[in-house]
């Protein structure tokens, strides 16, 4: 057995980098962690406030779990919060199903009509939020003289599907893109009639896609602020309008820091359930 | 299949007819107009309004908002390619879940996030407060410049770039990356000749994704502001509430040929609808 | 004496409990056109890996020009890889893609791979002065040239400036080989290259490639499943299954004298029947005693007889060793492929004339064409 010699980098030209490399992850690490901290920095002075027992922001007092407790108590808050969330399920239900069937038929269509659709999709995804408000408003008023009650709840609602729309309808096409085209051909040469064969062979296959635009739809609705504020009527408000003249009236109560704590525990706390939970369906 | 399906669209198309391109051609007759508020009573054609791009405060509001869209964009480029790269090389078992975390924030209001940023930003803040009482002293005072406002916008926009980087990465060939070993080239040049370009749809959107709300955006610059520095977006949002609908619709269309601009370099670049995801 | 470049000695790779690569042993040599064969799942594209630079082994050395090669990466080794769905950069243009290795390497290795004097002389030649800048035209002027080199000897000349994913999958395969060897790589690796071709492309590729190889002088490394392929590039063929090399040995070698079921199942059609070695040079299968030769089994030995359907001749009957029934027929363009029935065991026949099902018929078979190997117990 003869004993041979190890090659090295250098014999072919390279220089041996292995020691800076180790010191290039550990500061990759360490920077990774800075800008996470970044992201997370308001979030965490929000959750500071939520704990303070003095109204005033710039000075903490006590450790309390009152502003907690008084979300409830406070009518003007659960009504603000209770309008976002109802609108905002409303909204992005409506979203998930009309964008799903819309996004199958733009799939369906000709090249060119496709993409003049996924272009036309993009004007609400990438309009500014002050200029979709303010169209909205526009064609809204319109409609007052047949429906002159018709800002407040309907109006936002209609606002919120105009925007969440075109997320789902985003996220489902590539899906139905990947998706072999002969499965419906299938299903209708199995006897299958193509609405029943929607429901049970296509969205079954892009339900990841629709998945994600959920998720999607209802982040954007949730936090929207700009365009539910010039598309609401007088009685409805929702969270982040009410925060708005809350602020804008020096009287906002840290209930309201207690409930965005409890909501981001919330998610946060389900999602690592829900990704444990998945590890553990890969192990088995 | 397709042939059941094709009329399925066209409520749709209608749709976005009526709430999307209906107004965007009454904006666009609204800048020649000259009209008290909602009304046609004493309507005329004019060239007046465009009188409006030269008011010095107006400009302002333009360079200012440019400057923060654009030094924003870049520091988010930098950052979250940074990012979207570390967590595409990482060994996370679940990637999905890490990049979940990173837009988690987005799910606490907007409004009480920036303000929360604020507070930190002038002296007298909570997390001074904190940390004087284990005896560390810390003096900030940005709030109201400019550096606190780009600060805010990166904050806040950060993520909806990594998305787009991330997924333009994982759509990279990885015998591409093999290949560049194979023929010699490591490391650095590796990433620069190969990884890069084969990732820059990415960069793209994300970019589009994050320069167009900043450059409209009106709540960030006002809050972290104080109020001294003026936005593009508040100029819009002042004419509206004061019903000088001409003005705003003036500046709104600007926003709007820039926007659409960038719907036409989207198309371009990505045909198939599928690079915001 | 060849001149020995790899040597792989007890090599081993496992992914979690997979045991891939199960201890391979093997000596690759100068100039030599080598094939790795065997079904998906054998372990060949692994050790062909291996070799790259793109997986580690878990146990066992990787000896390239006499120096231990487990741990150094695949950019620094002298071995090139022509990738299975050919990694082209679609950003670039073919000339960018062929020239890709020599533009991205390093000034001082653009000087070597040239040779410093070289390009001085040149320049001095050429009457320009010797600064940095004009051995840097220099070099970019003597990569183009390489590069038209590459692309001739692909068949490619003229197609510098085609942006990649506007030609064809032979084209594009022709790019990726020219990529590799512009570099004048001791070694060149070839994971399946021809896999997503047709079949009359593919064979036409074959050729080529064996041209190529012969004109280059250095060692290819191929692999594939197809043995048919394999037999007709290969100085050598290596059979592999589940990790360990079966056989190794020319073409002709394998096909006559496969040393198991099998390799004698895998290279061409057989008909493998269960005999006994009756004494020297008489084997007795069938129930009929047959002349055979070159073989030194014990007095008795249980065998496993191995004749291929092309070496049956058919006689008449009362020349005939076996007789038996025409199953079934198949035409095959160059031949008929029969299934014929004797005594209950069917036979793989290859003739040139026409039966018909239902036909008796008389086989015979030349001694040197009855190969016999050793029984498996695990077979």
């Amino acid at each position: 057995m003869m004993k041979y010699e190890k090659a090295t980098l250098q014999d072919y030209g390279f220089k041996d980098y292995s020691q800076l490399k180790k010191i290039y992850s550990v500061l990759n690490k360490i920077m990774l962690t800075i800008v996470i901290l970044m992201l997370y920095l308001s979030v965490i002075i929000i959750a500071i406030q939520s704990f303070n027992s003095s109204t005033d922001l710039s000075v903490f007092n006590k450790f309390t779990f009152k502003w907690y407790t008084e979300i409830f108590s406070n009518k003007m808050l659960t009504n603000a919060i209770s309008n976002t969330f109802v609108v905002s399920i409303f909204a992005t239900l409506l979203a998930t199903i009309l964008g799903t069937l819309i996004a199958i038929g733009i799939n369906s269509l000709p090249q060119k009509k496709k993409q003049r659709m996924i272009l036309l999709n993009n004007i609400p995804l990438l309009n500014a939020d002050i200029v979709t408000g303010i169209s909205l408003m526009f064609v809204f008023s319109l409609l007052m003289p047949i429906f002159p009650y018709i800002f407040g709840f309907p109006t936002l609602l209609m606002a919120h599907l105009f925007f969440t729309l075109p997320y789902v309808i985003l996220s489902v096409l590539p899906k139905l893109k990947e998706m072999d085209p002969n499965i419906m051909d299938a299903a209708t040469d199995l006897g299958v009639r193509p609405y029943r064969a929607l429901t049970k062979v296509i969205v079954p296959a892009v339900k990841s896609g629709i998945f994600a635009g959920m998720l999607l739809a209802f982040t954007m609705s949730f936090d929207d602020f700009v365009i539910s504020y010039f598309t609401t009527g007088n009685d409805f408000d929702n969270l982040s309008i009410w925060i708005y003249s809350s602020i804008g009236r020096k009287s906002l109560t840290p209930s309201v820091y207690a409930f965005s704590t409890l909501l981001t525990a919330f998610t946060l706390i389900s999602l690592t359930i829900y990704n444990s939970f998945n590890k553990n369906k890969v192990k088995k | 299949m397709n042939n059941a399906f094709k009329k399925m669209s066209t409520p749709y198309l209608v749709w976005l007819y009526i709430l999307a391109l209906f107004p965007v051609a009454i904006m666009f007759i609204l800048i020649f107009m000259n009209n008290e508020g909602m009304s046609l009573d004493e309507a005329s054609f004019t060239f007046s309004n465009f009188a409006a791009l030269g008011e010095p405060g107006n400009i302002v509001a333009f360079i200012n908002s440019f400057k923060f869209a654009i030094i924003s964009t870049i520091v988010i480029i930098i950052i979250g390619y940074f990012v979207a790269y570390r967590v595409f090389r990482s060994k996370f078992n679940n990637k999905f879940f890490v990049l979940t975390i990173l837009i988690l924030p987005m799910w606490s209001n907007l409004l009480l996030r920036i303000e929360a940023l604020g507070n930190i930003m002038e002296p007298n803040n909570i997390l001074v407060d904190l940390l004087s009482k284990i005896n560390i002293d810390l003096y900030i005072n940005i709030k109201g410049t400019e550096l606190a406002i780009i600060i805010g916008f990166v904050f806040t926009y950060l993520p909806f770039m990594i998305l787009p980087i991330y997924t333009a990465l994982e759509k990279i060939d990885p015998s591409l990356e093999e290949a560049a070993l194979d023929l010699g080239i490591p490391g650095i040049k590796k990433f620069w000749k190969v990884i890069i370009p084969m990732s820059y749809k990415g960069i793209i959107t994300g970019s589009i994704l994050v320069f167009l709300p900043i450059l409209s955006g009106f709540a960030i610059p006002k809050i972290l502001g104080k109020g001294n520095i003026i936005s593009l977006g508040e100029v819009i949002e002042r004419s509206f509430m004061n019903m000088s609908y001409n003005i705003g619709s003036l500046f709104a269309i600007i926003i709007l040929i820039l926007i659409l601009g960038s719907i036409i370099i989207i198309n371009k670049i990505d045909k198939e609808g599928e690079l915001l995801l | 004496m060849k001149k020995e470049v790899i040597e792989l000695i007890d090599l081993v790779k496992k992914y979690d409990d997979d045991t891939i690569v199960n201890g391979i042993n093997l000596k690759v040599y100068d100039n030599e056109f080598l094939t790795l064969l065997g079904p998906s799942g054998c372990g060949k594209t692994t050790t062909l890996r291996m070799i790259g630079g793109f997986e580690t082994p878990d146990s066992g050395s990787i000896i390239i020009n006499q120096k231990i090669f487990n741990e150094l990466p695949p950019y620094a080794r002298p071995v090139n890889t022509v990738f299975q769905r050919y990694a082209l950069f679609t950003h670039l243009n073919v000339f960018d893609n062929v020239a890709f290795g020599l533009n991205n390497r390093g000034y001082s290795y653009q000087l070597n791979f040239f040779g410093e004097e070289f390009i001085k002389s040149e320049l001095i030649r050429e009457k320009k002065e010797v600064t940095n800048k004009e051995i840097k035209n220099k070099i970019k002027d003597l990569i183009a040239i390489e590069v038209t080199k590459a692309l001739t000897l692909v068949k490619l000349a003229g197609f510098e400036k085609r942006k990649v994913n506007q030609m064809s999958g032979g084209q594009q395969q022709r790019v990726a080989l020219a990529r590799a060897i512009i570099n004048r790589p001791q070694i060149l690796l070839l994971d399946e290259p021809l896999s997503a071709l047709d079949l009359k492309l593919r064979q036409n590729m074959q050729y080529e490639l064996k041209e190529i190889q012969k004109k280059l002088g250095i060692t290819f490394i191929y692999v594939t499943h197809d043995q048919e392929e394999a037999m007709t590039m290969s100085d050598r063929i290596i059979v592999m299954k589940d990790g360990v090399i079966q056989q190794m040995g020319t073409p002709k070698h394998i096909y006559n004298e496969p040393v198991n079921r099998y390799v004698a199942t895998f290279i061409g059609e057989s008909n493998i029947i269960p005999g006994v070695y009756i004494t020297k040079d008489k084997v007795r299968f069938m129930n009929v005693d047959f002349d055979c030769m070159g073989y030194n089994f014990k007095d008795n030995e249980a065998v496993d007889v191995v004749i291929r359907p092309e070496d049956f001749d058919v006689v008449d009957m009362d020349k005939a060793k076996l007789i038996g029934v025409v199953k079934s027929t198949i035409f095959k363009g160059v031949h008929n492929k029969l299934i014929i029935d004797i005594n209950g065991v069917d036979f793989e026949v290859n003739t040139y004339e026409n039966y018909n099902v239902g036909d008796s018929i008389g086989l015979k078979v030349d001694p040197y064409e009855i190969h016999i190997m050793k029984v498996n117990a695990n077979e």
